[in-house]
């Protein structure tokens, strides 16, 4: 049987079946919750974030005028949830650590590639480093770059989901990528050029 | 991102490898299912329309820089909104730091611009002194003069010119920046000197006619003060009755309304009347023309507004454009008029079934003169409610006395 498209599952969430809304949180969950990770450092807070996600979008089902996809759609109630819950944090936390979330997943996936505990070393430091340098950018620009750099969105689906023109996904990737080039070229990760 | 995207500036190889193939922390297909149980079981608590809309909107606010232009074009729009002079464009150039050369011309600019400003106002002030001058024939505030007898007028005007035109170099300095050139001193000074004399000469024409004999519609000064400020209609003379008034006019008041309804008519033989400026710029002329006009006599004075022609309009108040009044209100107008109150006068009728018609009257100022309500309203409270209602509508004045028009009133 042909799997469903992700409007079809939403016409058939709106017509109350629970199930076929279930379809779509187990399509793009992951994703979802690679995104939240992204944005909030914060396994936990990631968790809580995805899961909350496909609550609000079903909340809000109703509001869905079908413009957009669905999953660009439940990608941009994501960032607005993972953005209230860094705005909601009493505490300060810019510092990187090396139990970053983040970087935790990279050392598990890497370790079965790189035997070499200097390259795994090598690549733990330079991925602490580009964490940091994404820390130090804006919101705006880290969230644009998360986005298209790391989820791999092309830009015109990461201006649907932020609301933005294409040109301007352009130019915030632009930037990002510039003040983090300099921030790696400032911590000794320089561009070696060809 | 799609390949025709461009990235953006190069991360090191690593950094860029690592930020292109960054995996989530591992987690089993178990926890995934469970966390969709989670969710699915929790959506039969979810009402539709529970989300707030801010979740809906686009996140993140702008970037800083975001659509940079260059500065001076970034300010370019909001200055646009509003009317700008030449230096305040040339002020905004400037501070915009853009090349040195356009830098040099804003500042040129504007160093021309302030020097204009300082020589009309100079010229400005000199003449105001002048003027004053000649007309009161007040001595200058020097104090060396101020003991001065006072002189006759045209020789006072001819001592101010002279003594302009004496001291017009080292002056020039004195009241102005010692830096500026003065070569248009010279030519403001002769500007000045002929301005006072003119006004000499002017006063000195309007005292002499002022003992003499009364101004007549076309002497200059008449001219002058038609020219000045919009005035009453002037009311004929005895000599050369003007036919401004009542035939140009037919049937329609002029702004003297306020007087006497004869004073709109032509006058009898021997009667005169001040031509009155209404602005206080004519000022001088008012004061001669009003000393000029002989005062009737008691036997010639205006006929009562009871003798008037009891078929003749009544007046309205004086509103200067009489003559370019339509004759009776566009139908636009009046429909436009009558729509705006239409609302409130069906609302008067909500619990009847049955529409009402309303005849309503307008009066030439554009008001609403009266309101016959008939059909199912006619003679209930509701006829009271209408009326009121559409004796708000307003039409702009119009020549006819009245206008009616009929319209239907249907309930909501």
């Amino acid at each position: 049987m042909p799997q469903k498209t992700d409007r079809e599952l939403v016409d058939a969430a709106r017509a109350g079946d629970s199930e076929a809304f279930g379809g779509l949180v187990r399509r793009h969950q992951k994703r979802i919750y690679r995104l939240a990770l992204h944005l909030l450092r914060d396994s936990a807070e990631a968790e809580d974030v995805t899961q909350d996600t496909f609550v609000r979008a079903y909340g809000a089902l109703d509001r869905f005028d079908g413009r957009s996809e669905p999953f660009t759609w439940m990608y941009r109630i994501a960032v607005n949830l993972s953005l209230n819950a860094i705005r909601a944090r009493k505490a300060n936390r810019r510092a990187t650590t090396p139990d970053d979330p983040r970087i935790e997943g990279l050392l598990v996936e890497r370790r079965g590639t790189l035997a070499d505990p200097a390259a795994l070393s090598a690549d733990r430091e330079i991925a602490l480093a580009l964490c940091e340098g994404l820390d130090r950018l804006s919101e705006t620009l880290r969230t644009t770059l998360i986005l298209v750099s790391v989820d791999g969105l092309s830009h015109a689906l990461a201006s649907d989901i932020l609301g933005c023109p294409e040109g301007t996904v352009a130019w915030r990737v632009h930037e990002a990528r510039r003040k983090l080039r300099a921030y790696l070229e400032q911590r000794g990760y320089a561009v070696k050029e060809e | 991102m799609s390949s025709g995207e461009q990235r953006g500036p190069r991360l090191p190889e690593r950094a860029e490898a690592l930020l292109a193939d960054w995996p989530a922390p591992q987690k089993s297909e178990a926890y995934w299912e469970e966390r969709a149980l989670g969710v699915t079981n929790q959506l039969g608590e979810v009402a539709q329309g529970s989300t707030p809309d801010a979740l809906l909107e686009a996140p993140l606010p702008a970037e800083p820089g975001e659509g940079a232009q260059p500065e001076f074009l970034r300010a370019a729009p909001a200055a646009a909104a509003r009317p700008q002079s030449l230096a305040e464009l040339a002020r905004a150039v400037r501070d915009s730091k853009p090349e040195e050369s356009l830098k040099d011309i804003a500042a040129a600019s504007l160093s021309l611009s302030s020097r204009a400003r300082g020589e009309a106002a100079e010229v400005a002030a000199r003449l105001q002194r002048a003027a004053s001058a000649a007309v009161t024939s007040t001595p200058l505030p020097d104090k060396t003069k101020s003991e001065a007898p006072t002189v006759p007028v045209s020789a006072r005007a001819a001592e101010v010119e002279k003594d302009a035109a004496a001291k017009a170099p080292p002056k020039m300095v004195h009241v102005s920046k010692p830096s500026r050139s003065r070569g248009v001193a010279p030519v403001l000074m002769a500007a000045a000197g002929a301005l006072a004399l003119a006004a000499t000469a002017l006063i000195f024409v309007r005292a002499k006619t002022q003992s003499s004999e009364p101004i007549a519609p076309g002497e200059p000064v008449a001219a002058v003060a038609s020219a000045a400020a919009p005035h009453e209609l002037a009311p004929p003379q005895a000599e050369q009755p003007r036919p401004l008034a009542v035939e140009e006019l037919p049937g329609r008041p002029g702004p003297v309304a306020q007087a006497p309804v004869p004073a709109l008519r032509p006058q009898p033989s021997g009667e005169r009347l001040a031509l009155r400026a209404t602005k206080p710029g004519a000022k001088s002329e008012k004061v001669v023309l009003e000393e000029s006009a002989p005062k009737p006599a008691p036997a010639e004075a205006p006929k009562p507004a009871a003798s008037v022609d009891p078929n003749e309009p009544p007046l309205r108040p004086a509103d200067g454009k009489s003559a370019e009044l339509p004759d009776k209100p566009a139908a636009g107008a009046v429909q436009a008029a009558i729509n705006n109150v239409k609302a409130s006068a069906a609302a008067c009728i909500a619990a009847h079934d049955q529409p009402s018609t309303a005849v309503i009257t307008f009066g030439s100022d554009g008001r609403v003169r009266s309101v016959v309500v008939g059909g199912g309203a006619a003679n209930t409270p509701a006829a009271g409610c209408i009326r009121a209602a559409l004796t708000k509508a307003r039409v702009a004045p119009f020549a006819k006395d009245t206008f009616s028009v009929s319209t239907t009133i249907r309930p909501p």
